[in-house]
């Protein structure tokens, strides 16, 4: 009995051994948890990033679905030092959320060099973009035929453009579209005039048919026909557009945002979570993502793994980015809590 | 009496129950919401978050909002839910379970789940919106996004918990005292109003303060299927809690609900009595109370009045008496709240990437992404085994608690009863919360262990209500006879007191195992995303994506529920 017991453990460490001693391949329970957004994107980012990181390095990533602002849950984690998280996706206004004024976020430490090939501000110190998404107006081609809507001042008259609308149940983007439909450019938007923003929301309100909350609801309102035209996020429409709807999105003023992944400070598994994320500046990896998700890459010779059809429906297109501006995450961190109290109570009364 | 001989206080049994609330709710609770009370900038006592609250009109406008939808919301079940009931107590015992198991089908599926076929059903271009637009009735697009759709959703999901509670009453009542009546020369309708009405008034009030307790605490059916008018108090403590980070004005919203919850609970307790010693067939409770005898005033002119109604009714329609009415009404009912329930199998059978109703072709693909999917398939797993282990748990806290507290001579029942139903009270993101700073520290952060705590104090305020109202209707004098002929309490509680509340004690464990089934705030914070349960997994697909998966998984419990369930009628002896 002791004899066949040892014998099976001197095998077992036998077989072991391979996976043990290969210096590039950990331990076979080393593992990781990363929390991103779920959905359609999730499932490409698994494809993308976590299966060809576990199958290039032995480690396992976990993936977990977070919370549409995942701020909360992140402090929470960090001030209870439970980390179920080693790294979450987050956009840079969430980071400016997480810096000040306590530090949640651990420092990604990547060498310049396997950064030279991203878009300039794509890498801070402690956060990494690879996933930039538009924020856009999109609108039912069966309803307008070729004739929709071209700007948000076209969104805002309902004289020329009757039908049912809907726009987002949050600040973000809200603002700055009402902004634009009151005649500021893009590039010039912030600064944002708040006061200004209001006057002109004040005008659309009562045609608002519908304040949507979830990207998973966007889709629904445009696929479905509830409304006529939304605002909406590229890859939202996008799936919608996928599906055969008759959804058309309007390139040619709107704003453009990037996911990407932090670590909470602190997290055991830090130096592993580095690596995973080091791994997704490849851009084998992102042009993997992107022909699943309508969403565009950080890494710049992506472009040339991307065939050009799909690379022209990305919010990255040369075509599609001159219409747009990035969101100035440094004037809503200063701004946002602010902003989103007058834009409840507005909303409310 | 000599000391030894002394009892004491039934009120101990709730021991149990006060230990486990005390130290997973009102403790960590507490501490939590101590921030309200906060300065921002110094961290000393400051009142400014309250002053916010009552001095921006908004927020006045959302509390008032919130109450009056929740009253809305009870009125509703209760006239609607009520005569269903009744036609229910009244249906043979088989039947009546295989109805009830109809009933509560609705409960089965996720709110998620149910929201979403409203929107698809109700929607603009939707199924009902094209057969009001074919009766030429129609104003296409205005069925959502308007107080009427949220209050007709929220009925909807909480109609199924109304009419349990209110049958598990009525089940009770001897219909023998309703034909002593008629002896006594009372029409039926008088016979009705002023003998089995009054009877059931226990399982109204306890429905009533069910629904209304629970739709104070909605947020996702408002954000939904409602316009900003329909703003709830639950969605701004969240928006405070995830958008702003700001909790010292969520926890000064959050105190406010439950203070004024509370206010509500202690009212219903004076009208009704619910937390009193055991009235119903015992002894009432100071029958000279004003409350009690204009109540009684009420239901004597009530009987009269509709008594001859009926009879001008009759006599003008030849004796006709709608006898078929009140089947037709039930199966009406019943028809609406399984709706969407139906409406889901198509859907789910769908060869489109979204929900849409009729759907464009038939597929088997999203069955098979679900039972493909570990994901799906282990959440649907752990939300079985949670639920369960939730319902023993809860239903031995909520028994031992429901019978301590109904033989009770105690002045402190009043505030035992406030402390049961404070689960409900409180915001459940809140409870959620103040969970996960305890259970970090116990080391019980994503583990089943942590979620299946959380679920019990979540389900406790249903299972002992339900429980309640049953006991209320319990004659204590069987007990009583049962130890005179040598039963101890044990032997008495046994073979006395359980076979005949059995019906409360059933329905408590469905809803105890129900409501963990369905709990998404404490499974989200609690579980991290690592231990997924249904709901979690529902709303991960709700949040970024609404695939036809979900309605497939959704299908898939509705299918292995009810036939567990005619599997147990099946295997049930012949009574």
């Amino acid at each position: 009995m002791t004899l066949l017991n040892r014998r099976t453990a001197l095998k077992l460490a036998a077989l072991a051994a391979p996976v043990v001693w290969t210096r590039d391949r950990a331990f076979g329970a080393e593992q990781i948890t990363v929390a991103d957004v779920g959905g359609a994107p999730g499932v490409a980012i698994r494809r993308a990033f976590y299966d060809p990181f576990e199958q290039a390095t032995g480690i396992k990533v976990v993936g977990v679905v977070h919370e549409s602002d995942p701020t909360v849950q992140f402090k929470l984690l960090v001030d209870s030092r439970s980390y179920i998280w080693d790294a979450c996706m987050v956009t840079p206004a969430h980071v400016a959320a997480l810096s000040r004024p306590r530090d949640y976020l651990d420092p990604l430490n990547i060498a310049p060099a396997a950064a030279a090939n991203l878009v300039p501000g794509m890498l801070t110190p402690n956060w990494l973009g690879f996933s930039v998404f538009s924020t856009t107006a999109a609108y039912r081609s069966d309803k307008f035929g070729e004739n929709g809507p071209r700007s948000w001042k076209d969104f805002w008259d309902v004289q020329k453009f009757p039908g049912r609308r809907a726009l987002y149940r949050g600040v973000n983007g809200t603002i700055e579209e009402a902004l634009m439909a009151d005649g500021v450019a893009a590039k010039d938007l912030y600064p944002l005039d708040v006061n200004r923003a209001f006057r002109k929301l004040d005008q659309i309100k009562r045609h608002i048919n519908v304040w949507w909350t979830s990207g998973a609801q966007n889709t629904q309102l445009l696929q479905s026909g509830e409304v006529d035209m939304s605002d909406t996020w590229g890859a939202r429409a996008f799936a919608a557009i996928d599906s055969g709807a008759p959804v058309k999105m309007v390139w040619s003023e709107g704003l453009y945002n990037t996911d990407g992944w932090s670590i909470p400070k602190g997290t055991p598994r830090a130096d592993l979570v580095r690596r995973f994320i080091e791994y997704c500046i490849k851009p084998e990896q992102q042009a993997v993502y992107c022909n699943m998700v309508a969403n565009g890459p950080t890494n710049t010779r992506t472009f040339e793994i991307l065939s050009p059809q799909r690379a022209a429906v990305l919010p990255t297109s040369p075509e599609n980015i001159k219409g747009l501006a990035p969101v100035d995450s440094v004037w809503w961190a200063a701004n946002r809590v602010r902003v989103v109290e007058r834009f409840q109570d507005w909303l409310l009364s | 009496m000599t000391l030894a001989g002394r009892r004491l206080d039934p009120l101990w049994l709730a021991a149990p129950g006060l230990v486990f609330l005390l130290g997973f709710l009102l403790a960590p609770v507490l501490q939590l919401l101590s921030v309200s009370l906060e300065d921002a900038d110094t961290g000393g006592f400051s009142l400014a978050a309250y002053q916010r609250a009552f001095g921006v009109p908004v927020y006045v406008r959302v509390i008032t909002n919130t109450f009056v939808m929740a009253l809305q919301t009870m009125a509703c079940c209760l006239v609607l839910g009520y005569p269903l009931a009744y036609w229910l107590a009244r249906l043979p015992k088989r039947r009546q379970r295989l109805v009830s198991l109809l009933v509560l089908l609705p409960f089965w599926t996720s709110a998620l789940v149910k929201n979403f076929a409203w929107l698809v059903l109700l929607g603009r271009n939707g199924a009902v919106s094209g057969v009001l637009d074919w009766l030429g009735i129609a104003e296409p697009g205005s069925l959502l996004f308007n107080r009427g759709a949220v209050i007709f959703a929220m009925t909807h999901s909480m109609l199924p918990l109304a009419v349990v509670a209110m049958l598990s009453v009525m089940g009770q009542i001897d219909n023998r005292l309703v034909l002593a009546a008629g002896t006594l020369g009372a029409t039926r309708v008088e016979a009705f109003w002023r003998v089995f009405f009054q009877l059931s008034m226990p399982g109204v009030a306890s429905a009533g303060l069910l629904v209304f307790i629970g739709a104070l605490g909605y947020f996702i059916t408002p954000a939904l299927l409602g316009s900003p008018r329909e703003t709830m108090m639950g969605q701004v403590i969240i928006l405070q809690i995830q958008t702003m980070d700001n909790w010292i004005f969520a926890s000064a919203l959050a105190a406010m609900l439950i203070g004024a919850a509370l206010l509500s609970c202690l009212l219903f307790d004076r009208l009704f009595g619910l937390s009193a010693i055991a009235g119903g067939s015992g002894v009432q409770r100071s029958p000279r109370s004003p409350v009690r005898r204009f109540g009684l005033w009420l239901l004597a002119r009530l009987g009269s009045g509709f008594s001859r109604l009926a009879e001008g009714l009759a006599r003008l329609l030849g004796g006709h008496r709608f006898g078929w009415l009140l089947p037709a009404y039930g199966i009406a009912v019943i028809a609406v709240l399984v709706l969407p329930i139906l409406a889901l199998f198509p859907m789910a059978f769908t060869s489109s990437e979204f929900l849409s109703f009729p759907p464009p072709g038939f597929s088997l693909r999203w069955f098979a992404e679900y039972f493909a999917s570990p994901v799906w398939v282990a959440a649907t797993l752990r939300s079985f085994g949670i639920g369960a282990a939730t319902a023993v748990v809860t239903l031995c806290i909520a028994t031992l608690a429901g019978f301590g507290l109904a033989r009770s001579g105690s002045r402190l029942t009043g505030a035992v009863f406030l402390l049961f139903l404070l689960p409900m009270i409180v915001p459940s993101i809140v409870v959620a919360v103040a969970l996960f700073y305890l259970f970090a520290q116990l080391g019980l952060v994503a583990t089943d262990l942590g979620i299946m705590i959380g679920h019990t104090v979540h389900a406790i305020p249903i299972a002992f209500v339900i429980l309640l109202a049953t006991l209320k209707g319990y004659d204590w004098r069987l007990d009583q006879a049962a130890a005179t002929l040598g039963a101890n309490r044990l032997r008495s509680f046994l073979r006395v007191a359980m076979p005949l509340t059995k019906g409360g004690l059933v329905a408590a464990g469905i809803f105890a195992f129900l409501s963990s089934f369905e709990e998404l705030t404490v499974a989200l914070f609690i579980g991290g995303g690592l231990r997924s349960t249904l709901p979690k997994q529902l709303w991960d697909d709700v949040v970024l994506q609404v695939s036809p998966t979900l309605v497939a998984a959704s299908v898939v419990v509705v299918v292995v529920v009810t036939a567990l369930f005619l599997l147990a009628e099946a295997l049930r002896p012949k009574d």
